[in-house]
């Protein structure tokens, strides 16, 4: 996020178009790009040598496009490079510890896959080294597959996880405020009362003053252990956002296609306690998230498909059972028009296309 | 003398004795006993350190385990103190025809204790540690002990070859001490203190060596857990705590750095080409696991690193990392990730998970290898053997934040900077790794030794520091003075002559009426009290401001005809002149006015006593700058995680700092002083009462709520009386013990508790056990004030 709002005049002040030598003293808004082949060159040149399509690069003749130039997040050229191929190793090697029987095995793997980063990187037997990265990619597809949906869950995870600490912290914040103003009126309000008092009641004014300070004395200990009780139940309870927690933690994973499904039905803002899952690990916890899935989705709980590893076979009562179903026929309808949307509901599915 | 508490023999080596002394070492004994955490409060000027050695240093010879005492302390003048006063005990108990041997010093930087001609001439520590490193490394060593001419230090020689107990016997040293018996041994002073701390029973040294995760490590490793640790003037200690595990990233640090990759990287090539083994040994080392490694750490290594938690010690390095020139490629990735993050030009505060997401996003670097970044970075520069590790220090430091933010999750900040001022236009962007939790850093060591004291002059509101540093206290206590003479005086001047109101408070502090009182006040005290005058300011922005507002107003050209005006600046050298000259115009009887800041230099470990120091005053409450967004985030964890309210920790921590600026005017009873507080607020109940209780004793309803003119009156009525000899007889049974007193005082409540004892029987004997119980309650919360007997 923060890369994005980056600023280069400050620093990169002394930058020069290799191709037009122009400099930003000359063109203040220059912006310079740099293209698969890591030779930099400003918006101008490029929108004037790639204006017709493909060209070779000025420099190294190499045949590029317009679309694959881009904007350069590191000042040095060669991270650039390393962060890219990078990028594309990611997406091949990504197994986890989990995936390993031992720690040991894991690091061995770590360090192969710098190895062949490495190689790539300082363009050393880059011709075997891709065959290489080749083979392993198409011996490991099904998991490389797994893998990168479990690090899109966990990514997703990661971001409501902050999204939810953040509005906590907010809801810490206005109580605290709202507290602090609360005191502040209460204050006012009895010094208010002090003085009506004074003025209007016969008592002399030591008594009354007297009497007042017993009054706060009393309600400053109320307070504090006011407070005490608050921190203590804090720590007993679960807040609102550990409990959403653990139940994320059961449904940790979740088919990437069934989100991009969700995404077409303009479901833009995501929130994993609302939408359903599909369970790519047939791991514990499904029949938990069923239950918990029913809260949310109204009664009505579909068996779910899992991915191509095995079918889960589960059959869940279309109206729920006791009370639910009296609920369902609270609107008016009989019991079997829920049977019947539901055999609907299964069919829809048909028609989607292949998982 | 000598008297016991309890069935403790204690040695005290002065005939007389403060009951606050006594009082101390009670409910000092107490903590060793129950072996727990003490927070006590005792005033300054009264003989805390002497009291606390000499207590600590009974115990430990009376009791069989005999318990290691770590003395820390802030600055080494105090350090120096401290071990002069345990000298002088220790001859006092071998006078007193004790036999015992005990071994006790000092440890300081290399910079003080160096006896190499060329070395010992350099100015800055860093220097001096990275030249010695140069003398001292191993491989050095090895190369000149094979016959290759390079130059290594002959006092480190020396000690190499023979026994450091064998060298130094038992006795007590301070630092010149030891530096003396360096010299006329001709071994090194530093290493032989350090390895003597393993053999010392009492060792004295800085907060450094204990609280800042990097050096401990280091230093204090060995230390057993059964050791009493003593943390003197601990008023500060949370500062410490939070500095020691915070880092600041500029643009220069991470050009440094980079060019320090850059050798790494040059250097391994060139290790290479030679086809060395070594790059190979360590390479496999590290894939059996970093455990040996680390046996084989020693304190050649002086490749600092932030803390690591116990069970990744006993993890692997990351295969990613393993290779050498693996990890060099990796620690440029996140450099230059840090350098993208300083060229934004808004101001962005992030926690350390939402930083680590994003590096991963863009740089594919992971939690697991940044971890062991420190760790792996000193193992490669030994493994390199490189020399001049100063100029490593940018590069050591990107580590240091590397390994830190992929640590620890919570009670961190990254709060990135663009400007160094509100308005500024030029950017000069600094990326801030801060610590919000103090409690971070001193946790290990409430963990791992049993009794930890944090003593201070001015340590109220008590209940505040067991809080912030998340401990719990057996025994919390704060000591009045007693005193035969009032021998200080605090007055709260709340508005002038003119009766307009004078606060520091942001919306007035630059009304002409509130600064043209400041200066009244300054004019009219310089007037009537003698010698040496100290004003504190709350910031040195505020203070230029009034000063170029007094010079206009005149107010300055007032207060030069009767005292000479010196000012503190932040060049730290400026003001030790100004205080050089202070103290001789103190001296010649001109008498001078000194302009301080409070939480500068001259607020913290400069005594003002006697003639140097007649009256403090104080203008406004020195609250932080709070606008800070550090501060800010601070605050918030605060509330969130200690439950303490923003606005408690500020005035806590303001008058903590105003008590230490007032409290330097008394430094003992014979002493006397004013303290003057100049702001309205300090009227309020809720200021007042956070004020250490020795001062806020001798607080009258009188003196809260004057004006300039009545406070001139009261002062100098105060003067007058103090300038009449004191003699010490008067002082005797009250403010002074003899050892009659000490006696009389033991038997007296020895009587009081069997009488509560007896009364308990006999109420027991009446009413049956439980109703007795009660009424011995009511008896003790005063409900009953009737006496059975």
């Amino acid at each position: 996020m923060a890369a994005t709002m980056t600023m280069n005049t400050s620093l990169l002040d002394d930058d020069v178009c290799p191709v037009c030598q122009t400099d930003r003293y000359l063109n203040p808004q220059m912006k310079l790009k740099v293209g698969p082949c890591f030779h930099k060159m400003c918006e101008n040149c490029i929108e004037r040598l790639f204006a017709h399509g493909p060209a070779p690069c000025p420099t190294c003749r190499q045949t590029l496009r317009k679309a694959t130039f881009s904007e350069q997040t590191f000042e040095d050229l060669s991270v650039e490079k390393e962060v890219r191929i990078r990028r594309q190793m990611s997406s091949k090697f990504n197994k986890r510890r989990e995936d390993f029987k031992s720690l040991k095995e894991y690091n061995d793997y770590l360090e192969k896959v710098e190895d062949l980063t490495f190689k790539l990187v300082n363009e050393i037997d880059v011709e075997t080294t891709k065959q290489e990265i080749d083979k392993f990619a198409a011996e490991n597809r099904d998991l490389i597959r797994i893998n990168a949906d479990r690090l899109l869950n966990e990514s997703r995870m990661a971001t409501h996880r902050q999204e939810m600490l953040r509005k906590e912290r907010q809801q810490h914040r206005e109580a605290y405020l709202k507290e602090l103003e609360a005191e502040q009126l209460a204050k006012s309000e009895d010094r208010k009362n002090l003085i009506q008092e004074l003025a209007t009641s016969d008592k002399s004014a030591k008594t009354i003053l007297a009497a007042r300070q017993a009054i706060s004395l009393k309600k400053t200990s109320m307070r504090k252990t006011e407070v005490k009780l608050t921190t203590a139940s804090s720590a007993g309870s679960t807040p609102m956002f550990s409990d959403s927690y653990r139940w994320m933690q059961q449904n940790d994973d979740m088919d990437r296609r069934q989100q991009e499904e969700e995404d077409d039905q303009a479901n833009d803002n995501f929130d994993p306690v609302q939408s359903q899952y599909m369970e790519v690990d047939l791991g514990v916890g499904y029949v938990n998230s069923v239950n918990n899935n029913k809260a949310h989705a109204g009664g009505l709980v579909y068996p779910l498909l899992t991915s191509s590893i095995g079918v889960k076979d589960l059959y869940v009562e279309p109206l729920g059972v006791g009370n639910l179903s009296q609920m369902a026929k609270a609107g008016g309808y009989r019991n079997a028009f829920g049977y019947e949307r539901a055999i609907e509901d299964a069919h829809t599915a048909l028609y989607l296309p292949g998982l | 003398m000598l008297f016991h508490i309890d069935d403790l023999p204690v040695y005290f080596p002065y005939d007389r004795i403060y009951p606050e002394q006594y009082a101390y070492m009670c409910s000092l004994k107490q903590t060793l006993d129950a072996q727990g955490h003490g927070v006590l409060e005792m005033p300054s000027g009264t003989g805390k350190t002497v009291s606390l050695l000499s207590l600590i240093i009974s115990y430990q010879q009376h009791y069989p385990e005999k318990r290691k005492l770590i003395y820390c302390s802030r600055t080494v003048p105090e350090i120096e103190k401290a071990l002069a006063e345990l000298k002088r005990l220790v001859e006092y108990r071998k006078s007193c025809g004790l036999n015992e041997t005990i071994l006790g010093l000092g440890l300081t930087s290399r910079r003080n204790l160096c006896l190499h001609p060329s070395v010992s001439k350099e100015k800055k520590g860093k220097v001096v540690d990275a030249r010695c490193h140069n003398l001292t490394a191993p491989w050095v060593r090895e190369a000149a002990q094979a016959g290759q001419d390079i130059e290594t230090c002959s006092f480190y020689e020396e000690l190499e070859r023979g026994d450091v107990r064998e060298i130094v016997p038992d006795a007590i040293y301070t630092l010149d001490d030891i530096k003396e018996l360096g010299k006329a041994k001709k071994t090194c002073p530093y290493y032989m203190a350090r390895r003597l701390l393993s053999h010392a029973n009492v060792i004295i040294y800085s907060y450094h060596y204990m609280l800042d995760p990097k050096i401990a490590d280091l230093i204090s490793k060995e230390l057993s857990k059964e050791s009493i640790v003593v943390f003197d003037e601990a008023h500060n200690i949370d500062n410490v705590c939070i500095d020691s595990l915070s880092l600041d990233i500029m643009r220069p640090t991470l050009e440094a750095s980079s060019k320090s990759i850059a050798q790494l990287s040059e250097r391994i090539e060139h290790m290479k080409q030679q086809g060395s083994e070594k790059l190979k040994n360590e390479y496999e080392k590290l894939v059996q696991g970093l455990q040996d490694t680390l046996a084989a750490r020693d304190e050649e290594s002086i490749m600092a690193n932030p803390a690591l938690p116990d069970d990744l010690l006993h993890e692997a390095v990351p295969g990613n990392i393993r290779k050498a020139e693996h990890f060099v490629a990796f620690l440029k990735r996140f450099n230059e990730y840090l350098k993208t993050r300083l060229r934004v030009l808004n101001v962005t505060a992030e926690t350390p998970s939402s930083f680590l997401r994003h590096l991963k996003e863009i740089t594919f670097i992971e939690r697991k290898p940044l971890q062991f970044c420190a760790e792996r970075l000193s193992l490669l520069t030994r493994t390199l053997e490189l020399n001049n590790l100063d100029d490593l220090a940018s590069l050591q430091k990107v580590a240091a934040l590397a390994t830190l933010v992929a640590t620890y999750d919570k009670g961190f900040m990254l709060v990135l900077e663009p400007y160094e001022s509100e308005n500024a236009t030029v950017p000069n962007p600094i990326l801030r790794f801060a610590c919000l939790d103090a409690a971070i850093a001193i946790k290990p060591i409430f963990e791992r030794f049993s009794s930890v004291i944090i003593t201070s002059g001015t340590l109220s509101p008590l209940d505040m520091y067991p809080k912030i540093l998340d401990f719990k206290a057996t025994v919390q206590e704060s000591y009045p003075m007693t005193l035969t003479r009032n021998c200080f005086l605090p007055m709260v001047i709340t508005r002038g002559s003119d009766q307009v109101a004078i606060s520091s408070k942001f919306e007035v502090r630059n009304d002409p009426a509130v600064v043209r009182n400041f200066g009244n006040i300054l004019i009219e005290f310089g007037k009537v009290v003698p010698d040496g005058i100290v004003a504190f300011f709350p910031s040195y922005l505020y203070m230029e401001s009034i000063i170029a507002m007094w010079h206009e107003m005149g107010i300055l050209t007032e207060a030069w005809k009767t005292k000479l005006i010196f000012v503190e600046t932040p060049d730290s050298a400026e003001t030790s002149i100004a205080l050089d000259n202070y103290r001789r115009a103190c001296e010649n009887g001109r008498g001078a006015i000194l302009l301080a800041v409070a939480r500068g230099k001259v607020s913290e470990g400069i005594d003002f006593d006697h003639h140097y120091g007649r009256a403090v005053v104080m203008f406004g409450i020195p609250y932080q700058y709070t606008e800070s967004r550090i501060l800010k985030a601070r605050l918030e964890f605060l509330r969130d995680e200690h439950r303490v309210r923003e606005n408690d920790f500020l005035t806590f921590d303001a008058l903590r700092h105003a008590a230490q600026c007032l409290g330097r005017v008394l430094r003992g009873k014979t002493d006397y002083g004013l303290m003057v507080f100049a702001d309205r607020r300090y009227a309020r109940q809720d200021k007042r009462s956070k004020l250490p209780k020795w001062i806020n004793q001798y607080i009258t309803d009188t003196s809260v709520n004057l004006s300039t003119d009545m406070g001139i009156a009261i002062a100098k009525k105060f003067l007058r009386s103090m300038a009449q000899p004191l003699e010490t007889q008067a002082q005797l049974g009250v403010s002074l013990w003899t050892l009659d007193d000490v006696l009389a005082r033991q038997k007296a409540q020895k009587e009081k508790l069997e009488r509560v004892g007896g009364v308990h029987q006999q109420l027991q004997q009446q009413y049956g056990s439980t109703e007795a119980q009660r009424l011995m309650q009511d008896r003790a919360s005063g409900k009953v004030y009737m006496d059975v007997d």
